[in-house]
């Protein structure tokens, strides 16, 4: 087909109007704006006009160039929609400049499907992704050897008025492929470039429809929460707290892309899940206030619309996260209008843009997550390697929680110490009382110098008493120099200032084949391990040096018979 | 059509020889004139474009309503056109030149200028700015 037979020109209205076959199919054809310009103007120098195209030099001149890439139509000639469609590689200006279609240049992976977000909604008409004719692969007017996934014009103003400010997002969001987006603020004349990414996750190779079923991954707080991610007693602040479930934390990673792939519409935060991006501006808000502000909710304000992912406080809201959806973020003492509520936007603190991550909930590296700004799990689903970033956008590592384990142990026979050790011995003077325990109900030991950082959160301490020995007494909590025991009659046999404490890890009679605590890894620690048996079949007692180590540390006792 | 008596463009006098009583004697005076309709020609006007681009095409048509007067192909970079002009007012001389090159490379943008026919002629530099 040519140009010549896809066009047509009306006698009346100038209206171009393409009237080739429809996309994927045999014959359509695809033309530039200069071939468009090239055809009318070869027309308009034709001595007469032939068949439907109505142009001959008897017409007024129907288009203008200013570069082969921006084409003006004058004289009250336009195209039409279905036009604008099959035409790329610039713009058509019309109607005087009030209406305008540019072009799009999307730089991808052959094939990959884009979505377009104008408005804040995704484009329903997604012509440039059919499959032209033959060639079994997404996207029109590709050009592979340089890298071009498509190529088509997009409708950015009309009626004299820019579309959201010429305004479009373009995103890939293919399970089982990397998902991007690209960022358009306002269209040019001519060609707009969008870099996206169209390549194999290989940390997403999970069926979608197996990811589909994994409906036990659930975010517990959607919103303003506090969590202890690098256990240091203090809490930083993120918008979600999600559980992952019985998942592993890249399976986790698989369900947050099914969550936000092209076409899911469950939503997140009130958004549909594919135009779910994560926090993009943080606003300081103060005062004047009305009624409370929700997380989850639209918010608008002169100049754009947002959605509100979370905020520090319903009523007295001095910070709110958003996702911009149309416009511009909020400016100095703009008034943002959330649901029944508003906030005024703090003069002279302009909103904060934050970096956004792809997908919404940060990378995997397969064995752990690297989170996006203000993503957030619970506690007990991370690990040593996960990394997040709180809503101050600081870096938080959560605590290489190690384990160690002893094996092999005889149930109700054993009884299991596990110790601080030193060249094979145990340490019994790890700490030294700081004050005498003389008290009828004592429920806090105070020792000499810091209790270790990888001391367990809950556990047992041997103290020396009086005579000689070292009595077991269970802690609730420890911090700086402090043990919090079980309440302990200390008012004979006591415990003299300076006498020998020290924790005992494990520290009880075998209730099972294994035993085991957990801590905190700091730098490696000798232990003492001792088992003993004096029951019916008594065994040797069994000792020897154990480490807990960056990956824990575990020992399988031997039992010889003491018959 | 006015039939041509007299072969004269502008007022042809008439005079002869009256009897007035009174033995005097006077001239009876008249003047005859042809009026043209708007519509008809009083002369050539010679159109004259230089500097056109060989194989443009030259369009020459009236302004109001789009009448060719002249269309062709530029086979030299100068065209003279013989064209009509009629009377003092008369629509019929808005003239509005085209010169288009668009169908073969070097491609040109469109120019188009206005121009009023006179008896005599008249020459038209045509500056063509390659598109």
């Amino acid at each position: 087909m040519t140009i010549a037979s896809d066009f047509s020109i009306h006698t009346t209205t100038k209206v171009i109007s393409y009237i080739g076959a429809a996309h994927g199919v045999s014959g359509a054809g695809y033309y530039t704006v200069l071939e468009l310009h090239r055809w009318l103007q070869a027309l308009a120098a034709d001595a007469g006009a032939t068949g439907d195209d109505y142009m001959d030099i008897s017409r007024v001149t129907p288009s203008d160039k200013q570069f082969d890439t921006i084409i003006t139509l004058v004289n009250g000639y336009t195209i039409d929609a279905a036009a604008s469609e099959h035409l790329y590689s610039g713009s058509i200006i019309q109607a005087g400049g009030d209406t305008i279609f540019d072009g799009m240049q999307v730089i991808a992976g052959a094939g990959a499907h884009i979505q377009v977000i104008q408005i804040g909604a995704v484009l329903s008409n997604d012509f440039w992704n059919s499959v032209p004719y033959g060639t079994g692969v997404k996207g029109l007017n590709p050009d592979a050897a340089n890298g071009i996934a498509c190529r088509f014009m997009l409708k950015v103003r009309d009626s004299a008025a820019d579309i959201d400010g010429r305004r479009l997002l373009l995103q890939t969001r293919e399970f089982g492929y990397s998902y991007t987006e690209f960022k358009l603020n306002g269209t040019s004349r001519g060609i707009n470039v969008a870099a996206l990414t169209y390549a194999s996750d290989l940390n997403n190779q999970t069926a979608s429809g197996t990811v589909a079923g994994w409906s036990d991954v659930a975010n517990l707080t959607a919103g303003y929460n506090g969590l202890d991610v690098n256990a240091d007693s203090t809490l930083e602040y993120y918008y979600s707290k999600w559980d992952r479930g019985s998942r592993s934390i890249n399976q986790f990673y698989e369900r947050m892309k099914y969550l936000t792939r092209r076409g899911e519409t469950t939503t997140l935060y009130g958004l549909a899940g594919h135009l779910f991006r994560g926090i993009t501006h943080e606003v300081a808000v103060t005062t004047p206030r009305t009624s409370t502000i929700a997380e989850g909710v639209a918010a608008s304000w002169s100049g754009g619309t947002g959605q509100v992912l979370a905020r520090d406080s319903a009523g007295t809201a001095t910070k709110v996260w958003i996702q911009l959806l149309t416009g511009i973020a909020p400016t100095a003492g703009q008034t943002i209008t959330v649901g029944g509520g508003s906030v005024t936007a703090a003069s002279g603190t302009p909103s904060t843009e934050r970096a956004l991550s792809f997908p919404f909930c940060g990378v995997s590296t397969g064995s752990a997550i690297i989170g996006a700004y203000g993503f957030a799990l619970e506690t007990a689903d991370l690990s040593v390697n996960d990394k997040l970033f709180d809503l101050t956008n600081t870096l938080r590592n959560p605590p290489n929680l190690v384990t160690f384990t002893v094996s092999g142990l005889v149930v109700s026979e054993d009884y299991l110490l596990v110790g601080p050790g030193n060249s094979g011995a145990l340490v019994e003077n790890q700490f030294t009382l700081n004050g005498a325990l003389t008290g009828a109900s004592v429920t806090s030991v105070v020792v000499t110098g810091s209790i270790p950082a990888d001391t367990p959160a809950t556990g047992t301490i041997r103290i020396k008493r009086a005579n000689g020995a070292f009595s077991r007494h269970p802690y609730s909590a420890w911090t700086g120099s402090t043990f919090t025991i079980t309440s302990h009659d200390f008012s004979s046999n006591n415990a003299a200032n300076g006498n020998n404490a020290f924790i005992s890890y494990i520290d009880t009679l075998a209730g099972a084949t294994t035993a085991s605590f957990q801590a905190t890894y700091v730098t490696d620690r000798e232990l003492f391990v001792r088992r003993r048996d004096g029951g019916a079949t008594p065994t040797k007692t069994f000792e020897t040096a154990a480490t807990l180590g960056v990956a824990g540390g575990s020992v399988a006792v031997q039992r010889l018979s003491d018959a | 059509m006015t039939v041509a008596l007299f072969n004269f463009l502008s007022p042809y006098p008439v005079s002869r020889p009256v009897e007035l009583p009174g033995n005097n004697q006077g001239f009876l005076n008249t003047t005859l004139s042809i009026q043209r309709l708007p519509t008809e020609p009083i002369g050539t006007f010679t159109l004259t474009l230089t500097n056109v681009v060989v194989g443009s095409r030259v369009h020459v048509e009236k302004q109001n309503d789009g009448t060719q007067y002249y269309d062709d192909v530029a086979e030299t970079s100068t065209v003279i056109i013989a064209l009509s002009t009629y009377g003092p007012g008369s629509d019929y001389n808005d003239l509005r030149i085209k010169v288009r090159k668009g169908s073969s490379a070097t491609y040109y943008k469109p120019y188009e200028t206005l121009t009023t026919a006179v008896v005599g002629a008249q020459s038209i530099y045509v500056s063509q700015i390659p598109d």
